[in-house]
């Protein structure tokens, strides 16, 4: 292997560095986007940092354990979907909106 | 019956309060009636048990040395008992909140508002009071303080003036604050020694051998500190005062008579009972400071005021306030005719001023205002009132032959050995009181009578009822003390013999002060 | 060949099962199993919603009898997935009554707004089996599945008024926070597996035990992370923006569900992890400040956004971000005691906000809009008896002796000083004496000031329901008997060791 190309050894640092990127990527958007619907996306793409964390630690441990966590996080992420879509749904039948600074019933 | 007699007299009045839950709300005069005759069995017990009281037991930090002790395991993870006793300083506690819990019912006749709520409240205030001086278990002391906050609140904030509701919650939250601190310093005490019964505590603190986190004297300051704001809130100490007029003013007739009757008393009594056997040494300290000079400050703050008051029970509340003045004085001085004055100028403080407030209720019921300026000639339109108050305001003012007088003698008596300027100074509140007592006594009597009060009945036969008896006593303890500071005398002696090295006891301001002007 | 390859997999099979003690699950699977029966029985549409109240509480009565079968020895089942032990028990035991309590609190309720799906009852039962799974649970993945079992009905049961915008709104809200905050826990998850390579408990300790926090950052990050997370959850400050809006736009007994259940797991889960860092030396600073600070700043802001507050519910919630702040001192304090303190404060939150909203949910009667405190004007000269019974709740929250309120918060702030930590019970006191100020305006509505004319809410209105009073009047027992004699339950409690 030449030796310029070890410079470019990827690491499971890396892969980590990259999951908090994502992680933060993700967080970020929960807090500054308004669209719920966009809100939602931001949070699966949390998600699927976690996932890339666990997938990595996996690896680099030579075990399945991460892997098989792998696949709870991703079936309660589909359920939690499915119920959070549907309460979208809802709320947009009544208020033909998504947006969560126009969601404000509720005060005090 | 004599084996259990605290926990009757104690318990009496609620089972009276949960008889007249039961009863029909229309059926005014038997709750009445009830409350008199469950108010009035604890009154004949505690006559009874003044009775079998030997003036031997003077409790303190000797568990043996109390008497009619009832001990029983209550949260036995934290060691706390039902444990209630007596020595001299609580009998004589017992038989006042008895008395005044009884003829208070005679005031709350007139009661018409929601007369059930109110008299089911009123006996489960006396259990309470009745409760907290008995109680040996800090924990229990505790429970029963509380306990006693409820239906006083209701009692000023359903049946009050008009301003009822600012009233009852400024009691509230005062009263709140101050217990929050007193479970604070419980639980070090608790943690420390791993004990909740006073009498242990006392002779665990007395022995010098402070356990646990007691060792560290920064914490038994605080402690002590601590308790005397929670304690100096009820009684009240002069800059936690304000709510006691405002209370005072609300509440009905028979709430103002317990209020200044019993529950001033519970900030003394709780400062002789935990304060001075479980911290002597920050006793000796704070005492010329905190009970003195305050103390001092009570007594001429308070006639000060109450001089300027038009509203006769705002006049009588202040005089409350710096009747309270001497106690912590005479409290202060920590010798045995000082803290005698005390402990007799709390009981007479009780009668006297309850006595105060249900003549002041009488007049109010007729006319339905309080000021003085209003009144005037009442002594043409109602001799036989005019010369109950007239009676009642030189009882306040400390005339010789009526107790009060001696219990403000006994306690000058004490303070002067200690603390000379301070005493001279409270001297003259004497000449105050007696100002504001006559001036008042003068507008209110004498003077052209308003024609709106040509019709005012005299006195009545429930009204006098109600007096009578404290009258007497008034006058019997006045010509003759003996039977009260016999009783007393005992538990103090015992009291002051922990405070061994009180010659340095002094309140060092004032006195360097004198020094150094007489000197020089 | 083929007989021996049979007979392998039977051996490990039976193994497997063997080492799975399904015994151990028993009231998880039933509280499930009753969840998909009830889900069955909903298909008969019309009487459903009635019989799913009367199954839902049998199958949580069996659950909890089941629990007793499990006896008080830990034992270890699913590959150490699962340990089942007197703490796990007692907590299955807070669960069924709370459920239960639900139940009939709900029913009424239901039926009058319209709600009255037969399905309400069968998420009750999955989630309470979430619940379980949470505290039973001694590995992170189950403490994940459990929790999410939770969360999804809770979603659901938190927005089931689809035609009542602020259910919507609620369920909606509850749902994005709550998925947000399982992000944050999952990161934290995944970091701790990284530094230690398993997700179980034992194996985290054992791992702690040999190399501290310090040398291993990627533990430190993880504890942090599932910490924050579990703070959404319990609602402390400043995780607790959630709280209010969900507590004013869900279902009443769904509030009542939802300010109790899952934060008591949540603690019960936080109490059972951070027990494995218990020896650990030295003890993280940084993890005992923040726990510290999450505990002070609850009490303190939790209290001070309930005092102005005119709406009940949301006055509610706050006051539970300050009840939670409390039992953070306890899980501030990290002994013993102070976890026998926290189990009986569970004990007596349950019965004082079960039982103060049943009373709510029965004046709530025939009210579409907001709850206010003006609406409980008069309320004494009109509703006697149901305005004395609100009173003892609310003393009761107020921490006044000798109710059971007061002998909790006597434990938790008993076990604080015992530890040390005598600042933070200092400022827990003062909180409590705070909290009655707001307590207290609910009853100075209710007893010191005229009925209003027309406020359009008619307190005379109010019919009571016999399961409503079952419930209030139960929760009134427990908190006076309690109150008074908390001796026996303190004592069940102090045996329990993690």
């Amino acid at each position: 292997m030449p030796e310029s190309l070890h410079i470019f050894q990827i690491t499971e640092t890396h892969y980590i560095v990259l999951s908090v990127i994502l992680f933060c990527i993700g967080t970020a958007g929960v807090l500054i986007r308004r669209n719920a619907l966009v809100i939602f996306l931001c949070i699966e793409i949390m998600l699927n940092a976690v996932n890339l964390a666990l997938v990595t630690f996996s690896r680099h441990m030579d075990q399945n354990r991460g892997e098989v966590f792998v696949f709870f996080v991703m079936a309660v992420a589909a359920a939690e979907s499915a119920i959070g879509l549907s309460l979208l749904i809802v709320l947009h039948r009544q208020k033909k909106t998504v947006d969560v600074d126009e969601i404000n019933t509720l005060k005090g | 019956m004599d084996n259990h007699i605290l926990s009757a007299i104690t318990f009496f009045p609620l089972i009276g309060a949960v008889l007249i839950l039961l009863m029909p709300s229309k059926s005014f005069k038997l709750m009445r009636w009830t409350s008199v005759v469950f108010t009035g069995i604890p009154l004949l017990l505690s006559v009874r048990l003044y009775q079998l009281f030997s003036p031997a037991s003077t409790g303190m930090n000797q568990a043996e040395l109390y008497q009619f002790v009832e001990k029983y395991p209550w949260i036995s993870t934290f060691h706390i008992n039902y444990y209630l006793g007596v020595d001299g300083l609580s009998v004589t506690m017992v038989i006042l909140s008895a008395l005044i819990s009884f003829i208070g019912v005679f005031a709350s006749f007139n009661i018409q508002k929601a007369v059930k709520g109110y008299f089911a409240l009123y006996l489960l205030l006396a259990t309470a009071m009745t409760g907290v001086f008995l109680s040996l278990d800090f924990f229990l002391f505790y429970v029963f303080w509380e306990v006693m906050l409820l239906p006083m609140y209701f009692l000023i904030g359903i049946w009050g003036g008009p301003r009822r509701e600012y009233a009852a919650i400024k009691f509230f939250l005062y009263t709140l604050f101050g217990s929050v601190f007193m479970l604070l310093v419980m639980l070090v005490f608790y943690f420390s020694a791993n004990t909740f019964s006073l009498v242990e505590l006392s002779s665990i603190m007395i022995s010098k051998d402070y356990p646990g986190y007691l060792n560290v004297s920064v914490i038994r300051n605080a402690a002590w500190i601590l308790l005397f704001i929670g304690f100096a809130i009820k009684i009240p100490v002069f800059p936690f005062h304000t709510w006691l007029p405002d209370a005072h003013v609300e509440a009905p007739t028979a709430i103002s008579v317990i209020l200044a009757g019993v529950l001033l008393k519970m900030g003394t009594y709780g400062i002789l009972r935990i304060s001075y056997p479980l911290l002597p040494e920050e006793t000796m300290k704070y005492a010329p400071y905190a009970l003195g000079f305050l103390g001092v400050v009570n007594i001429v703050y308070g006639a000060f005021v109450a001089m300027a008051q038009n509203d006769l029970k705002k006049l009588i509340a202040y005089s409350s306030i710096s009747h309270m003045g001497y106690v912590m004085l005479g409290m202060a001085s920590l010798n045995v005719e000082g803290m005698n004055g005390a402990i007799f100028q709390m009981f007479n403080h009780g009668i006297i001023t309850s006595m105060l407030f249900i003549l002041v209720g009488v007049i109010y019921d007729r006319a339905h205002h309080r000021d003085i300026h209003a009144l005037g000639g009442l002594i043409q339109q109602m001799p036989r009132y005019a010369s109950f108050t007239a009676f009642a305001f030189f009882a306040g003012l400390g005339l010789p032959g009526l107790s009060g007088f001696i219990s403000e003698a006994l306690v000058f008596l004490g303070a002067f050995k200690v603390y000379s300027i301070l005493t001279i100074i409270a001297a003259s509140g004497i000449i105050l009181t007696a100002a504001y007592l006559l001036w008042a006594y003068m507008r209110v009597f004498f003077g052209k009578l308003h024609e709106q009060h040509r019709e005012f009945p005299d006195i009545n036969a429930i009204e006098v009822i109600s007096i009578l008896p404290v009258a007497i006593l008034i006058l019997l303890l006045g010509v003759y003390p003996a039977p009260y500071l016999n009783v007393v005398e005992p538990t103090m002696q015992k009291m002051v013999s922990i405070f061994s090295d009180s010659s340095g006891l002094a309140f060092n301001l004032i006195n360097q002060m004198s020094h150094y002007l007489f000197r020089g | 060949m083929t007989e021996i390859m049979t007979d392998t997999i039977s051996t490990n099979l039976q193994t497997i099962i063997s080492t799975m003690r399904l015994g151990l699950l028993a009231p998880h699977l039933i509280v499930s199993m009753g969840g998909i029966l009830l889900m069955l029985v909903s298909l008969l549409k019309k009487a459903a919603f009635k019989i799913n109240a009367f199954l839902a509480i049998v199958v949580l009565g069996i659950a909890s009898v089941c629990a007793l079968n499990t006896g008080s020895d830990p034992q270890t089942g699913f590959n150490g997935m699962i340990k089942s032990d007197m703490f796990s028990n007692v907590f299955i035991w807070i669960y069924c009554a709370t459920g239960i309590f639900t139940v009939l609190i709900s029913h009424k309720y239901m039926e009058r707004r319209k709600i009255n799906v037969p399905e309400y009852y069968s998420l009750l039962l999955f989630a309470v089996s979430g619940l379980m799974f949470m505290t039973s649970a001694s590995d992170l993945m189950i403490l994940f599945v459990g929790l999410e079992i939770l969360s999804v009905s809770l979603f659901v049961m938190a927005g089931i008024d689809i035609h009542d915008l602020r259910s919507t709104e609620a369920g909606l809200k509850y749902f994005l926070m709550s998925v947000f905050a399982s992000a944050f826990l999952l990161f934290g998850i995944a970091f701790v597996y990284g530094a230690t390579g398993s997700t179980e408990y034992s194996a985290i300790k054992d791992f702690a035990l040999s190399n501290s926090f310090g040398r291993s950052p990627y533990l430190y990050a993880g504890v942090l992370l599932v910490l924050g997370g579990m703070a959404f959850k319990i609602s402390a400050v400043p995780f607790h923006m959630w709280t209010p809006d969900v507590y004013q736009g869900a279902p009443l007994p769904v509030t009542a569900f939802l300010s109790t259940a899952p934060k008591i797991a949540s603690f019960g889960f936080l109490f059972k992890f951070m027990a494995q860092f218990q020896n650990v030396q030295p003890y993280p600073d940084l993890l005992e400040d923040i726990v510290i600070s999450l505990a002070v700043l609850s009490m303190i802001v939790g209290n001070l956004l309930a005092l102005n507050q005119e709406d009940l519910k949301r006055m509610l919630a706050y006051s539970s971000i300050t009840h939670m702040g409390y039992v953070m001192t306890a899980f501030a304090s990290r002994s013993d005691t102070a976890i026998s303190a926290a189990l009986f404060y569970f004990a007596a939150y349950i019965f004082m906000n079960i039982g103060i909203f049943a009373v709510i949910a029965v004046i709530s009667e025939n009210n579409d809009k907001n709850l206010t405190l003006e609406n409980f004007r008069g309320m004494a000269q009109k509703k006697p008896a149901m305005a004395f019974l609100f009173m003892i709740f609310l003393f009761s929250l107020a921490g006044i002796p000798p109710l059971i309120g007061f002998a909790a918060k006597f434990f938790v702030f008993s076990a604080v000083i015992q530890s040390g930590l005598y600042g933070l019970a200092v400022i827990g006191i003062l909180n409590s004496a705070v909290s009655a100020y707001y307590y207290l305006r609910v009853v100075i509505n209710m007893y010191l000031k005229a009925p209003e004319q027309d406020s359009g809410f008619d307190l005379n209105a109010i019919k009571y329901g016999m399961a409503e009073m079952l419930a209030i009047t139960s929760c009134i027992a427990a908190i006076i008997i309690l109150g008074l004699q908390p001796t026996s339950l303190i004592h069940f409690f102090e045996k329990i060791a993690l």
